[in-house]
């Protein structure tokens, strides 16, 4: 039950971590993450495609490597959203609706 | 819905699948037409702000890709290993994971409204602080709650039929 609550718990931080970033995202950011989105889904299959050879506990840890990507990034990305840092060039936007300076 | 659901199938006399489907279906239903029976009874608001279009997709883009991680053990399990993995992933997801995906859930409607409604950066640091010192705590709470019942709610309601090791 390890490799489930493990997987469960990458799940909550990603998701927290995804709230963030949607709720002060900007619509630039957000199209950015949504590719970054569909890369860590595109590790997260052969990251479990390879994981399977040690059978279903692989398979579940490789699928958990594409959820800690995309809450990795995302949780990098709401840091820095969140205390006003700056961002790389290309994602720099309006700032999110609603903050005061 | 879900106790009505388990009496119908136990005076059934066994859970038919069309039966269960119906079941879920109509719950749907009246979910959503108490959801929007809510929603027509609110006063009108004042005019909001209006999201582009690529930002709809955007966000539709990000929840398919989360949609897509979360099936894609039942997807790749028949395929790379066996229906009995599978079978063993639907129990132990069941068991362990779906305490915590309700917390997933619960967390994620109920910080992005107020997230957004925050009017200064001090604000949502601080709420952000909060809830995940709550949700962190739950968590681990509810980790060592999972660790210690579910082998025997897994013994209890699945009679030996599932072997459930610990590294699972």
């Amino acid at each position: 039950m390890i490799a489930a609550l493990v997987s469960g718990m990458v799940k909550l931080g990603d998701g927290f971590a995804t709230t963030m970033v949607w709720a002060l995202g900007s619509a630039r950011q957000l199209g950015w993450f949504n590719w970054v989105s569909w890369a860590c889904a595109i590790i997260g299959l052969a990251a479990a495609w390879l994981g399977a050879r040690w059978g279903l506990i692989g398979l579940m840890y490789g699928v958990t490597l594409g959820w800690v990507c995309r809450g990795s990034v995302a949780a990098a990305l709401a840091a820095k959203l969140l205390r006003g840092w700056p961002l790389p060039s290309a994602l720099q936007a309006e700032p999110a609706a609603g903050i005061t300076p | 819905m879900l106790i009505g659901m388990g009496a119908v199938a136990v005076i059934a006399g066994g859970a038919d699948l069309r039966l269960l489907a119906a079941l879920v279906a109509g719950y749907y239903v009246v979910a959503s037409a108490v959801g929007w029976g809510i929603l027509a009874g609110e006063r009108p608001r004042r005019a909001v702000e209006r999201h582009s279009f690529a930002e709809g997709l955007s966000l539709l883009g990000i929840t398919a890709a989360a949609l897509i991680l979360m099936q894609l053990e039942r997807l790749l399990t028949p395929r790379l290993l066996t229906l009995e993995d599978l079978a063993t992933f639907a129990v132990v997801t069941t068991l362990v994971g779906s305490p915590l995906r309700m917390l997933q859930m619960g967390a994620g409607y109920t910080l992005l409204p107020r997230l957004s409604a925050a009017s200064s950066q001090q604000e949502r640091r601080e709420l952000v602080r909060r809830e995940a010192t709550v949700i962190l705590s739950i968590a681990a709470l509810g980790t060592v709650a999972i660790l210690l019942a579910a082998p025997a709610i897994a013994h209890g309601l699945l009679a030996g039929k599932y072997e459930l090791r610990t590294g699972l």
